[in-house]
């Protein structure tokens, strides 16, 4: 591909939207707000990378965090609750860069289910969480569901899951084909009565739109793409944003503030710009899409005179309710080849315990894969059983026996939204611009604990009938850094349960909007890009109708 | 931090784990690994010659050799954890020579690279269970190394990919392994 020369601003430009984050829910807003005949500011904290400078390498990618948010530079501090003081830990990982996370993904594309948008009212209230119904419904979202899979290009099956949800149109794509991680996930599936359907992926299985299909060099998950055959907003809707001519993507702009009138309206951001220069954007309106942790961690640190418990936190909920995707796993050795290596890492996924039955005492539920995603170091680091030798002889056989022939069962749950669980700004520790920390404060509900070990013995049960030689657990833990980052915005109705409206618009602040992950009301069962994304389809065109009425200033 | 607990992130799309040895800032990367330099294997950037004579004893009984299987030594992990250390995992220069002297301490007055393999093995196991977080110091650069991207000076020969079976070819068709070939795709049973 070619290097565009897209449109330039000024900073002293106001231009209609300035968005903060080029990631899963920024790339499609400034693409569909450009498209629409605004002009856009895309002000990104990390690289514009291509896929040039993408590599095969383990070394640059995963220790190096040349995709990622640097913790040496980016600091994070932890605690359990808030009777401690937070320590310094690396517990959150995001993409930085333009594309964010969905250039290093691994673009599992589950649709949330109906129940998800509706448990509170299903099955009821659960102690110690906050579980509250989405202002919006499964159907409401549906056409922007489709929205994502059609221009993001999403390759799946549609009817293949009896559980999934009613769908409008089938997958643009068929699905990859099928692995041998696959073929034992069906043989076990059918073994138990479970149902192993094609791994939704956003990964193109054949050309499409200009990109080309996958090669299968199995360097999905950690890395990015150099076919650009992984939909990441990078290749999928950025080039197409700035082709009208209307979109900027400013790369190395690290935003920090969001600045307001005495109006109580946003006049623009102020950001450093990759000399450490502070620079005010000015714009008619603000959107958010800078993930579940950076983006309450900007809006604290937009704390003014007049919002002087942060931007656009009336209800004392910005931060509040963090939410990953809990999950277990369970490893797995087989007698033949496997090569889990080769090929995109899910091909196939079993939902059958998506909504479990309320008798079990359980809320909540959660999807399963089978899959292989270690890459030689970090097989050679963690792939082995947990009571396998570290060094030795023994060690080196075991590598040598182990790589081409094992497997691991993944589980992927809900996780409740509890108040404390947060995102915060550190009272001590700075990043290397001089600017506050996160600090995340969270502890497992008893409830998401008990579901884990549901769904660990179930990986087991899986692996089992799929004929596992060897099977392993990993002890089941809350693993960090966190890379799902929920719930921390969330939407809503009620402006007291609520940071945004429906419409992803600040009940606080009539021209600030937030997409991202911060606006889930509750988690889903993992797999949060393909909402995130819906959300955000659905969010900028509500913004384009605002701004043509003349509300946006 | 124990290792279960880093087990999972690889699974879940990131790593920065014990591996901590590798971190380093994104542009200081490829700052000063210069391609030649692995091959001169007696010239070491920041590390002494007694230092990589403790080091390269220690890889050799982490991944040892065996016939017709080379182990980490024969994969010149030295001169990979020697390009690091003057590179990209810089930061780590402290903590692994720190390591280093104690792992050397405990051998006594010969020195570790002097001693038996018997006895290397037998100090190897008191240090990782009287110093686990040196001996991981000294572990993570090995397996790294052994591993790694053959420019980074260490998987000589692509040594540690060969004994894994991983083939760096990138692109692949299916079959991809023995369960999707047609046949075992049709089994019902």
């Amino acid at each position: 591909m070619t290097d565009r020369v897209s449109v330039r601003y000024q900073p002293r430009d106001q231009v209609d939207f300035v968005i903060v984050g080029a990631g899963a829910a920024g790339g499609v807003v400034a693409r569909e707000l450009s498209r629409a005949g605004y002009r856009v500011v895309v002000l990104e904290q990390g690289p514009y990378l291509h896929e040039r400078d993408f590599h095969h390498d383990e070394i640059e990618v995963s220790q190096g965090h040349s995709l990622t948010n640097d913790p040496r530079v980016s600091p994070t501090t932890f605690r359990t609750t808030a009777l401690e003081t937070a320590e310094l830990r690396p517990v959150v990982s995001y993409g930085r860069m333009v594309g964010g996370g969905t250039v290093h993904f691994t673009a599992n594309y589950w649709r949330f289910h109906e129940i998800d948008f509706v448990e509170r009212s299903k099955k009821g209230a659960v102690a110690g969480a906050d579980r509250d119904d989405w202002p919006i419904t499964y159907a409401e979202l549906e056409p922007y569901y489709t929205k994502v899979e059609w221009e993001i290009g999403v390759s799946g099956l549609a009817g293949a899951s009896p559980f999934d949800p009613p769908r409008s149109k089938p997958y643009p794509l068929p699905p990859l084909p099928i692995k041998p991680t696959g073929v034992l996930a069906e043989r076990g599936a059918r073994k138990l009565g479970w149902t192993a359907f094609p791994a939704p992926m956003a990964i193109l299985s054949q050309p499409y739109r200009g990109r080309a299909a996958c090669v299968h060099c199995g360097f999905c998950e950690t890395f990015g793409c150099e076919m650009r055959a992984k939909s990441s907003t990078l290749v999928a809707m950025i080039p197409e944003a700035e082709a009208t001519g209307r979109c900027e993507i400013r790369p190395l702009s690290y935003v920090h503030k969001i600045e307001v009138n005495d109006a109580g309206r946003v006049t623009g951001v102020t950001y450093l710009d990759a000399k450490k220069r502070e620079v005010f954007q000015r714009a008619k309106a603000v959107v958010l899409c800078a993930n579940g942790a950076e983006t309450p961690r900007l809006l604290l640190m937009s704390a003014s005179k007049r919002f002087p418990d942060g931007l656009a936190n009336s209800s004392g909920w910005v931060g509040t309710h963090l939410m990953f995707n809990g999950g277990s796993i369970a490893g797995a050795r087989f007698d033949r080849e496997v090569n889990g290596y080769k090929g995109v890492v899910d091909s196939r996924v079993v939902h059958d315990f998506y909504e479990l039955d309320s008798k079990l005492g359980i809320d909540g539920g959660g999807g399963l894969d089978f899959r292989f995603d270690f890459p030689p170091i970090t097989y050679a680091m963690f792939g082995l059983p947990m009571d396998a030798p570290t060094w030795g002889i023994e060690y080196k056989h075991m590598l040598r026996d182990g790589f081409t022939r094992s497997l691991y069962s993944l589980t992927h749950t809900t996780s409740l939204p509890v108040a404390s669980n947060s995102i915060s700004l550190d009272p001590t520790v700075k990043d290397a611009w001089g600017l506050p920390a996160i600090r995340m404060t969270f502890s497992e509900h008893p409830n998401d604990m008990k579901l884990y070990q549901f769904m660990l013995d179930r990986a087991m049960q899986w692996l089992s009938a799929a004929g596992a030689t060897k099977l392993w657990p990993y002890p089941l833990d809350t693993y960090y850094p966190a890379v799902h980052l929920l719930g921390t915005c969330r939407m809503g109705n009620d402006p007291r349960r609520s940071v945004v409206d429906r419409y992803h618009r600040a009940h606080d602040v009539p021209n600030l909007f937030i997409v991202d992950g911060s606006s889930f009301v509750t988690s889903g069962r993992g797999q949060p890009t393909m909402t995130i994304q819906a959300l955000a389809f659905r969010a900028a065109e509500h913004m384009a109708r605002m701004a043509r009425r003349g509300e946006l200033g | 931090m124990h290792d279960s607990s880093l087990s999972r992130r690889r699974f879940i799309g990131v790593a920065s784990g014990v591996a901590v040895w590798f971190a380093a800032a994104p542009n200081d990367l490829f700052a000063d690994t210069g391609e030649g330099r692995a091959d001169s294997a007696q010239k070491y950037n920041v590390l002494t010659a007694a230092q990589a004579a403790i080091f390269d004893a220690f890889a050799a009984q982490v991944i040892p050799n065996e016939p017709g299987s080379p182990g980490a030594r024969e994969a010149k992990v030295t001169q990979f954890a020697d390009n690091g250390l003057a590179s990209f995992a810089k930061e780590q220069r402290p903590d692994f020579e720190k390591a280093l002297s104690a792992l050397n301490a405990l051998a006594g007055a010969t020195g570790f690279a002097s001693l038996t393999p018997a006895k290397q093995v037998d100090v190897m196991r008191d240090m990782e269970r009287t110093n686990r977080s040196a001996f991981e110091a000294l572990r993570a650069p090995v397996i790294a190394g052994m591993f790694a991207n053959p420019s980074y000076g260490g998987n000589a020969g692509k040594a540690g990919w060969k004994l894994i079976g991983f083939e760096d070819r990138f692109f692949w068709q299916a079959p991809f392994g023995y369960y999707d070939q047609p046949a075992e795709v049709k089994r019902r049973d």
